[in-house]
């Protein structure tokens, strides 16, 4: 049966975060979506020349590396009308598995905190729908299962489960290989990137050749069995190759794509835990200096004492697992300081009586045993729910604002009582809000007619309020509000920054609770994607005890200052994450603890482009060593490649010829990969 | 060595002994050479090029063999100032002292800041205690 295709005419391609005005494909040569992998060996097969392929997850990217030069391979349909290539496999987990590596692997494992899990995913299923999965109690006594095949071989019942990944991005829309295969991250500081979870992949090359590859770890026997693994395959034209490659594995692992498509992948997981979360407000200007201080306090868990909250510990030091830290880019206390959010991390105990917190909220009921779309269980709540919520079911205020923009009109007619109250007193009366912009003086008070004609503009905004625009057009209005005209602009920058500061406490404000893993780590809001839209991105990896880091957000803090005195503003966020180093050899986590620096932008509001386009200069100086983000806004030319990852490009290089033989088998080359070199020369 | 990229501003500070010392700059445009650092002595450079490097060296009190250059590692540090952009600042420490500054004349690393034409202050009143 030929592989289910769409053609022109009205054959749209897009990506998930670009304007949705505008289809970035308005007709796309061929769209494919294959449904097992027959399928893909059959179109890599039988590729035309001038068709080149490129295969597609989630469309979340926002680099060009999925576009393809002609055909789009669609692992998950985004329309979610087609059947998904989402199956959690069982023809080689267990029965293909090398005896002497289950020995070893029990030997290691008798402790419970030590266990592991052995997971085999098709390519197109999402990070939410496997945690649900994995989440789930298993059969011990199911000899088809990992867990009943351990129980039944061994006499081992202990890995019924649940389980859970590692460490997680804090979204879990993308598909496992798109969100793995472009170095997709979370933020515990001593653990890597998802791709280190993988422990084995099965590649289908140009040309229809397909590989089961393996690292040649030598701590631990091989994992598969390659006579089993041959049988398992049997009957599939061309034979499976087995190959255990350390090089190839970590080659493959991150490659955006350029060896193939990944056709599913075997994944460790660990014993399902839960989370305690803290967050507080601080500044940049007081943490900054700890962030090169692995055993400073920025790394420790807070104890709050007495009623003004100074963090005094009195208990043994709890070290955080994870740590973010969300920068305003917009200033406050007369442009000398930037509100910072600092989330903190460690785990703690599952709770004895179920549900464990964020399960109900964040996965649910199961409602079927397979869904013939996803073909995999589908779960009430998995990838359909708002972000666990720890004191109700009711949704954030961002995430009202994203869904309603009726919290705008509330959040406008705050400041501007404020505001009111400040200027019907003549300079008497304050809020807080709009007091923590400015710094002790008498300047505001030269500005109060200007702040007269701020509050009518913005009583007449809200009295025309249109429901139906996006959030960030919102913003962009109420922008040119404030600052278009230069004579009320100082008055309009402090409304400004006020709005700015207060929707940045109101997100980032204290936090403390506890929840299963997944509901503390996906903060996604799959119910709203008015935020999502028309949005840009690039996100930075730094050594996390060097200078460059710091210099970075320095320099976006100071660019924005200075764009504001010029009437322009950014709307977005900066966020810091730290991470483990990854064996992928083109990983951006290069360093002992790496930190990511995330720039995202709603671009409706003009100064967030131009704040993400400085960003992306400013980490393409060479000044800085620095990598970025392959699925995310990357800009790299081939010699910005060459330069960044010097000593392990020529080794991605020599693997990526095995597979191609030498570049001739280029089927899965595009734009994207010809502009960054990564090709075999 | 310490290398850099493109266009910078090289200033020497602190040239406070009587060592011999000199720091040499090699694969600029124009500005390769060793540049002798008498005491006091005040050195400012534009140098520009791809990719650049400093070195530097001293002869010491007791060399082996007799006046021959040695040459030390640097302390390299860098940070961001408005007005000034990305500075690298690279010391010497201990005998001799030396130590340089490096201003980025890239406009990326150096951008020409707006001076701040607003003054952000409100009198110290009894504040509304409307919290956020």
């Amino acid at each position: 049966m030929p592989v289910e295709e769409t053609r022109p005419p009205q054959n749209p391609w897009t990506r998930k975060h670009d304007d949705p005005r505008i289809n970035l494909i308005s007709d796309a040569p061929r769209i494919v979506y294959p449904k097992t992998l027959e399928e893909i060996i059959e179109l890599c097969k039988a590729r035309p020349a001038e068709e080149r392929l490129k295969a597609a997850g989630s469309h979340w990217a926002l680099s060009d590396a999925a576009i393809s030069d002609h055909t789009f391979i669609e692992t998950h349909d985004p329309r979610q009308v087609r059947q998904v290539l989402g199956r959690t496999l069982d023809n080689v987990i267990p029965k293909c598995l090398n005896r002497d590596f289950l020995v070893h692997k029990l030997a290691n494992e008798r402790a419970d905190e030590r266990k592991t899990y052995l997971v085999h995913v098709e390519a197109g299923k999402r990070i939410y729908q496997l945690y649900a999965e994995l989440d789930q109690p298993i059969d011990v006594d199911d000899p088809t299962t990992l867990a009943g095949f351990i129980n039944k071989e061994f006499g081992n019942s202990g890995y019924g489960g649940p389980w859970a990944f590692a460490t997680l991005g804090g979204a879990g829309g993308q598909t496992i290989v798109g969100a793995l295969s472009t170095g997709t991250h979370g933020g515990d500081l001593d653990r890597p990137p998802i791709a280190d979870s993988v422990v084995a992949l099965h590649l289908v090359a140009d040309g229809g050749k397909h590989y089961w590859i393996e690292p040649k770890d030598d701590d631990r026997p091989p994992l598969t069995d390659k006579v089993a693994l041959t049988q398992a395959f049997v009957g599939i034209d061309p034979k499976i190759e087995h190959i255990r490659d350390t090089n190839l594995f970590n080659a493959v692992l991150v490659s955006v794509g350029r060896f193939g498509l990944i056709y599913s992948v075997v994944l460790r997981a660990v014993p399902q835990y839960a989370l305690h979360e803290q967050r507080m407000l601080d500044t940049w200007q007081n943490v900054k200096s700890d962030i090169k201080n692995p055993a400073g306090p920025l790394f420790k868990e807070w104890h709050y004492f007495g009623p003004h909250r100074s963090k005094v510990s009195i208990y043994p030091t709890i070290w955080c697992r994870f740590l973010q830290i969300a920068v305003c880019l917009t200033p406050h206390a007369n442009f000398s300081a930037n509100l910072v959010g600092i989330t903190k991390r460690w785990n703690v105990p599952m709770p004895l009586l179920p549900p464990p917190p964020g399960r109900t909220q964040r996965v649910g009921a199961k409602l079927a045993d397979k869904d013939e779309r996803l073909q995999a269980a589908l779960f009430e709540k998995a990838g359909n729910s708002h972000p666990y919520n720890h004191e109700s079911n009711e949704p954030s205020l961002l995430e009202l604002a994203c869904a309603d923009a009726s919290f705008i009109r509330g959040l406008l007619n705050g400041v501007i009582q404020e505001v009111d109250d400040f200027v019907s007193s003549g300079g008497g009366v304050a809020g807080d809000g709009f007091r923590a912009i400015a710094s002790s003086g008498s300047g505001f008070l030269f500005e109060l007619a200007a702040f007269r004609e701020i509050l009518r503009l913005l009583k007449d905004f809200i009295d025309s309020f249109d429901d139906d625009r996006r959030l960030g057009e919102h913003l962009e209005d109420i922008k040119n509000i404030l600052l278009a005209d230069e004579s009320t602009r100082a008055a309009g920058l402090a409304v400004w920054q006020t709005i700015a500061n207060l929707a940045f406490s109101t997100q980032q404000g204290d936090l403390d609770f506890e929840a299963i893993s997944y509901a503390v780590m996906d903060r996604k809001d799959y119910l709203n994607v008015s935020c999502e839209a028309n949005v840009d991105s690039i996100e930075v990896f730094f050594d996390s005890l060097g200078d460059d880091l710091i210099n970075f957000v320095d320099g976006l803090i100071l660019f924005e200052r200075d764009q504001e005195f010029n009437g322009k503003a950014f709307v977005g966020y900066a966020s810091l994450r730290f991470m483990g180093p990854t064996r992928a050899l083109l990983g951006m986590q290069k360093f002992e603890r790496t930190c990511s620096v995330e720039v995202a932008c709603l671009r409706d509001v003009s100064g967030s482009q131009e704040m993400v386009d400085y960003a992306v200069g400013l980490a393409q100086n060479r000044n800085l060593k620095c990598l970025v983000h392959w699925g995310q806004r990357n800009d790299y030319s081939r010699n910005d490649v060459e330069f960044r990852y010097g000593p392990w490009l020529p080794l991605w290089r020599e693997a990526l010829a095995t597979i191609t033989n030498n570049g001739r088998l280029d089927g899965f080359s595009n734009a994207f990969t010809r502009r960054t070199g990564l090709e075999v020369s | 060595m310490e290398e850099f990229y493109g266009p910078w501003e090289v200033t020497v500070r602190h040239v406070n002994t009587d060592f011999q010392q000199r720091f040499i700059i090699s694969g600029s445009d124009s500005t390769d050479g060793r540049y002798n650092l008498p005491f006091r002595n005040f050195v400012k450079l534009q140098v520009t090029g791809a990719a650049w490097s400093i070195v530097y060296e001293f002869v010491p009190f007791t060399p082996q063999p007799l006046g021959a250059w040695k040459r030390r590692a640097a302390r390299r540090t860098s940070r961001f100032e408005a007005g000034r952009g990305m500075l690298v600042q690279l010391d010497w420490g201990d005998m001799p002292d030396l130590s340089l500054t490096c201003i980025s004349m890239d406009p990326i690393l150096n951008p020409n800041p707006t001076a701040n034409p607003y003054d952000f202050t409100i009198p110290e009143h009894r504040p509304d205690r409307r919290t956020w």
